[in-house]
Parts: structure tokens; sequence; C-alpha cells
């Protein structure tokens, strides 16, 4: 079979959308954080290969198996794998656990956690005694969506549990309690992403009592909108045959960026799905569902005047 | 734990316990099936080392785009890689479907390779199950400017996964490729190739020719 995309497609830079699975030279367990989902990348190595643990609904612990697998461990069960840390961590998002074990000498394993939006907002985390006694209270790491918060929370967790249980003993077997440790460490550069449109459709509603804003008409070119800063907000403006135009710079489809799009046929094109909105009518002409918020703008003396305190309804 | 399922039970009663990369396992999720925070696609399939993709039916499925604001952009996929697609990129599998989708949610893909000798390797997909509102688009592009031609979708958030979205999937596609105007670019006057849908079983003779160009 062949490809046949017509313009020569590039490469694009996947630094914030890939992680590996495992590294090398590092005994360390490090999160990248991919949107909505975090990817904890272990050592490589068939000796790195972890021993991990949960907790079933009837109080087992049983090992997961060594061999390749790929295993989902869900919401709010405690686990543990055991060069990653020796305390136990449940989360409000699922994990998924893949093993890859090849030749005696291939081995990667990755912990995948997330998937909606936004739920890697609380781990739980609390030590246990070999014997299955809890070790004092579960500690709620409320990180919301940065893996590096996570990582020095749970270090101030790890203080906090020796400091107040080292060199004592389990309560129920007598068993002198383990020092906690934590290898855990964020990836500082992966969990970089861009802003994505609802935050976009969130910012981009100026206040009502924002003042008029000027704009020199000779900085706008005739094929791209521009992004004018709005007090806390912002807005598009757009000149069409000599006319000036303002709106929301959020597409109303969902949240593309308008500020600086290609202005073409007197419409601006959103960059994400290409949808096309009429500058004088504010309609998408692909799907009329779809209205662009616009603003009362006017051109004086070369200047573009964008009240964006008021909407244009018609 | 893993090894002892019993497939005669219900699937939701043991699920949370089962190797999705168990044969008896990875069939049921051989289309994609909802599970917690996640909607799941598991397929074996020959993964080369070096990444090359090969399914029994579509042939090589490896090149992937996404669709950035200066028209595609190829994601290098490799093995034991995970990468993700954020949420609202149109994204496309040249010979694994025929349209570009578009997700509210990201999605997020793992590839292992061939274990050896005549061994598949395994291919994950896993996107978050949606919310209320929460859509799926299927999109056709112009090849030659990349301004929109078509497009339809589903609120797969309310409308549910399994049982719809495929239905919609495929009535997307054959209304694209109904009316020749649609394959029309009115921007630039290219004419663009026919869309067909993620199951080969069911290519109409013309939408089989498209699968084997893009």
């Amino acid at each position: 079979m062949t490809e046949n995309l017509a313009a020569p497609a590039k490469r694009i830079p996947t630094g914030w959308i890939q992680a590996p699975m495992a590294h090398e030279g590092d005994d360390g367990v490090i999160i990248s954080r991919l949107g909505g989902y975090w990817v904890w990348s272990f050592p490589g190595g068939l000796e790195n290969v972890p021993n991990a643990r949960e907790i079933l609904d009837d109080g087992r612990a049983p090992d997961v198996p060594t061999r390749t697998s790929c295993h989902v461990i869900p919401a709010g069960r405690e686990f543990k794998v055991d060069i990653m840390s020796n305390l136990w961590i449940s989360g409000t998002a699922d994990h998924i656990l893949i093993q890859v074990i090849g030749d005696g000498e291939l081995a990667r394993c990755s912990l995948i956690s997330g998937g909606k939006q936004r739920r890697n907002s609380v781990h739980s985390v609390r030590g246990r005694c070999e014997c299955g006694e809890p070790i004092g209270a579960a500690y709620d790491l409320d990180t919301g969506e940065d893996p590096a918060a996570f990582v020095r929370e749970l270090d101030q967790v790890v203080a906090r549990h020796n400091e107040r249980h080292g060199g004592s003993t389990c309560a129920a077997c007598g068993t002198p309690v383990a020092k906690a440790w934590s290898a855990l460490r964020a990836d500082a550069g992966a969990y970089t992403v861009v802003e994505d449109g609802r935050q976009r459709l969130r910012r981009t509603i100026p206040r009502q009592d924002t003042p008029p804003v000027h704009v020199a008409a000779s900085e706008l070119r005739d094929d791209a909108a521009a992004l004018v800063p709005v007090e806390k907000s912002e807005v598009g403006v757009a000149m069409v045959d000599g006319e000036p135009y303002a709106f929301r710079p959020a597409c109303p489809h969902r949240g593309g960026p308008l500020g600086d799009a290609t202005v073409k046929n007197g419409a601006v094109v959103c960059p994400w799905h290409r949808f096309t909105f009429d500058l004088k009518t504010g309609v998408c002409r692909e799907n009329p569902r779809y209205k662009l918020w616009r603003y009362a703008a006017e051109l004086r003396d070369g200047q573009i005047v964008v009240d964006a305190s008021k909407y244009l309804t018609d | 734990m893993i090894p002892q399922f019993n497939t005669n039970e219900k699937l939701e009663r043991i699920i949370d316990d089962w190797d999705f990369f168990e044969d008896k396992v990875i069939r049921r999720f051989s289309t994609f099936r909802e599970h917690g925070d996640n909607v799941y696609g598991v397929r074996s399939r020959s993964i080369s080392p070096e990444g090359v993709i090969v399914d029994p039916k579509k042939g090589r499925v490896n090149n992937f785009y996404q669709l950035g604001p200066s028209g595609p952009e190829e994601v290098l996929r490799r093995p034991l890689t995970p990468f993700v697609v954020p949420s609202g990129n149109p994204h496309h599998i040249p010979h694994d479907f025929g349209y570009w989708h578009v997700n509210d949610m990201d999605e997020l893909y793992v590839h292992i390779p061939n274990s050896g000798e005549g061994q598949n390797g395994y291919s994950l997909v896993c996107m978050g199950n949606p919310g209320s509102g929460e859509r799926d688009g299927f999109a056709w592009y112009c090849e030659n400017c990349w301004s929109l031609l078509f497009m339809r979708d589903y609120t797969t958030g309310d409308d549910g996964f399994t049982s719809t979205f495929w239905k919609v999937e495929r009535a997307a596609v054959e209304e694209y490729n109904s009316d020749p105007r649609n394959q029309y670019c009115g921007d630039c006057g290219h004419v663009n190739q026919l869309g067909y849908t993620w199951n080969p079983a069911k290519d109409a003779p013309e939408a089989a020719a498209a699968r084997k160009v893009w």
C-alpha cells in the first residue's frame, strides 16, 4: 500500500507527547505527564523488573505475575511496586501496569495513570507492614496535574512517616517498622502541555466594564488576525475589505486559538479543525450551529477601536 | 489472580483482574470497550522493533498523522514509547480508517514489539471514557490545502460508545462518500479521495479502493 498525503508531512516535536516505558542508567522511577495521562517509567533491565502487588477487595495482596502483561489497577485500589516505593499508593484514576519480558534480556515496565482529564488530582499513600497491617494514617496528596508536585509531597510524606513511626513495631505482628522510601521523581521537561481549548474558552471572556482598546490598523495583515490584550483577557481583531472586526479568540467548536488565525475569503479559519467563521455574521460556514462571539469595532483615524464590553448579537 | 480468570463468568465481575494481553481477553477488546476511566482497544499485531506495524487485513498501518496548523504532521511511533494524541487533535492512520478522527478525550497508544519469531506483539489504545457532552468527530480535509470539507460528530459521552459509535462512524463515511460535492474542495478545486470505515469487512468496492490509497 502507498501513502498519498499530498503535502509532505513533517515530524512533530514529540517531547511533550511521548515518554519511554523505561530508561537506562538511573534507578529511579520517572513520571512524565502526557496530556491527561501520567507515564511512570521504570529503569530498564531484567534485574529491575519490579515486584508489584495490589490489595484486592477481599484483603489478599497477590503478586502481579512477572511476564509480559497489561493489567488495570482500578481507581481506589491500593498497590505497591517495590522498586518505586515501599509505601502503598492508590489513586482517583485507574493505573495500567504494563510489563514486557523477552529473551531473558529485554525488560520494560511502565505504569500509566489517568484517562479522563485532570483525574490525577489525588493519590493516597500509606505505610503497611509486610503482614498487611496499616502503619499510621493514609495521606492524601492533592497534587493537581503536576507530577513534580506529587513527587515533592510524597517525599514529605516519607519524611513524616519515618519521623512518626521510625523505631516502632507493628501492632499486629511485632515486626520493626521498615523505613519508608521513594524512588519517584518527575521528568522536568515532559509535562509542559499546550493550553487546552476549554481553558481558552474560560479565559477569553472579557469583563463587562472593559474599557475600549485601540489598535493601529497598519499593524494588521490582510491574511491573518491579531491577538490584542484587553485587561485580563484578549480579543481577536481582523480587517476585511477595509472594515475592522473584533471577536473572541477561541473557536466555539472546541476552543481552538483564533487570535492569530488565518483570514481567508472574509472568514477567520480555526487552525485546529479548519472551521471557518464569517467575520461579518460570526456564523460558521461548515456548521451554522457554531457562532463566533463578536464585539463592537470601528475605524477612527487609522486606529481600530474595540469595545469588548459590547457583544454583537445580530 | 490473573491466570485464574474464568471466561464463563460475567465480564464485569472479573475484568478488573484480567491481563489485557491474554489471547482470550484481547478478543473482548478487538474493537473498543469501556472500562473504568478509559475506553480500551487491544490488538495482537506484528510489530517490528523498528516500529513497522502490520495489520493482517489492512497491511502496513504504522504511519500516523496529526493535523497541525500548517498541515499534516507525522508522529514517529516507536515501540515501548507511549504517546498521546491530545484531545481535539485530528488524526489519521492511512489504510486503517479513512477519515480524520477528532476525539474530545486524549488518546494514548502503546506498542509492544514481537517477542520472537512468529510471535506477535501488542498494540494498546486507551482513551478517556467521555463524560456528558464530550464527543467524537469524523472529518475530511482537502489533501491539497487542508480546508475542512465535511464533518460529522457524535456525543459519545451521552449516547454511549459500545453499541452506537460504529454505526455513526459508518453513517458519516457513507454520507461523505454519497455526494461528490463533499470531496470537492471549494477553496482550491482539488478532488479528494473517498472515505472508508475502520472495519474493512464491510468496505464497499469504492471504499476498499480508497483504503489502498490513503
